[in-house]
């Protein structure tokens, strides 16, 4: 029965192939040989060899894009995970409406980025009014309004995957190291935290490609003002795609730039945290 | 097993402030659906600003 199916492994196979081959192969080969041409639009392009690369290593925007972008990523993946699993060991005891906390804290969740980026826009110049600022006039309130902004939205996700690891992290080695006298602290440290290591990994992985990836909420929050010191790496590949003439393919090697970027930090990661990993 | 926590009313207490504040631009999103769209300035010298402020105004 099960040899007869295997047969016809090329009809399953097949179009799920085929979708994935047209949808997502395709395009990213194109991609990276349009990052190699001068083109308006993907017919008219021609090979111009790595002369985008090199513009786009020489733009001195998308050096600062990269920095502020870097910078912002450490300091919300730092927040959001240490938050998030603060208020996961805390939601994971008996207290009264546990289940409703974690609701409400992972509602930000279900809003789109622009409509949250809006939304928080008006917040924060609202309080800044008082003092006769504004989010737009400086790169440290945009930086600052970004990651309240993204804490906001991530901590509830981050604390329902949090929450899944402390609950698979079976009790009786708890109850054991709390016989073998061992503290709160001491519980925490040698007890939980290796034993949700596999929880850390994906959220620490997951927030830093966020981090990296962030376009709508930088596009309504701050848009990159003042003078583009809040531009983030998408916005900035945006921009010089969609907003200069005859930079498209510029705007297409600082794309290719960029998920070699991503890849390689988000696999730098992986390994890093998955080495610490231990087994039940 | 669930572990109980130490002082479970504070906990509550203080986490359902918490999330009060942290549902409040939630909210802000759902009172704002049933105003109607006035381009109204209410803001004095921060005119500039004004169409932050159209929501609340």
């Amino acid at each position: 029965m099960e040899k007869s199916i295997k047969r016809y492994f090329p009809v399953f196979l097949g179009p799920t192939f085929l979708a994935f081959l047209i949808g997502f192969i395709a395009p990213f080969l194109m991609g990276i040989y349009l990052s190699f041409c001068d083109f308006r639009t993907v017919t008219d392009a021609k090979f111009n060899g790595v002369q985008n690369y090199v513009r786009a290593f020489q733009d001195g925007e998308f050096a600062h894009a990269f920095l502020f972008t870097a910078l912002f990523t450490v300091t919300t993946l730092i927040l959001i995970n240490v938050i998030a699993f603060a208020v996961a060991l805390v939601l994971t005891r008996e207290i009264r409406g546990t289940n409703i906390f974690r609701t409400v804290f992972f509602m930000p969740n279900l809003i789109g980025g622009i409509v949250l980026g809006y939304v928080w826009q008006l917040i924060f110049n609202g309080l800044l009014s008082r003092y006769d600022l504004a989010l737009k006039i400086s790169a440290r309130y945009g930086f600052w309004g970004l990651v309240i902004l993204i804490c906001w939205q991530q901590i509830g996700y981050m604390m329902i995957i949090y929450i899944a690891g402390l609950q698979s992290i079976p009790g009786d080695l708890n109850e054991a190291a709390e016989i073998d006298g061992a503290n709160g602290w001491q519980r925490l440290w040698n007890v939980t935290i290796p034993n949700m290591m596999p929880s850390i990994t994906i959220c620490t992985f997951l927030t830093l490609t966020n981090g990296f990836k962030l376009f709508d909420q930088n596009l309504s929050l701050t848009a990159g003002e003042p003078m583009k010191q809040t531009e983030m790496l998408a916005l900035n590949i945006f921009n010089t795609f969609y907003g200069r003439v005859g930079y498209q393919g510029v705007g297409q090697a600082k794309a290719v730039v960029f998920f070699v970027l991503v890849v390689a930090l988000g696999l730098i990661q992986l390994k890093m945290t998955r080495s610490k990993e231990v087994q039940q | 097993m669930k572990r109980k926590a130490r002082g479970g009313w504070f906990a509550t207490i203080l986490f359902t402030i918490i999330s009060i504040f942290y549902v409040a631009p939630l909210l802000i999103v759902l009172i704002n659906s049933f105003k109607e769209a006035l381009i109204k300035c209410v803001c004095g010298a921060l005119r500039i600003f004004c169409h932050s402020f159209v929501a609340i105004s």
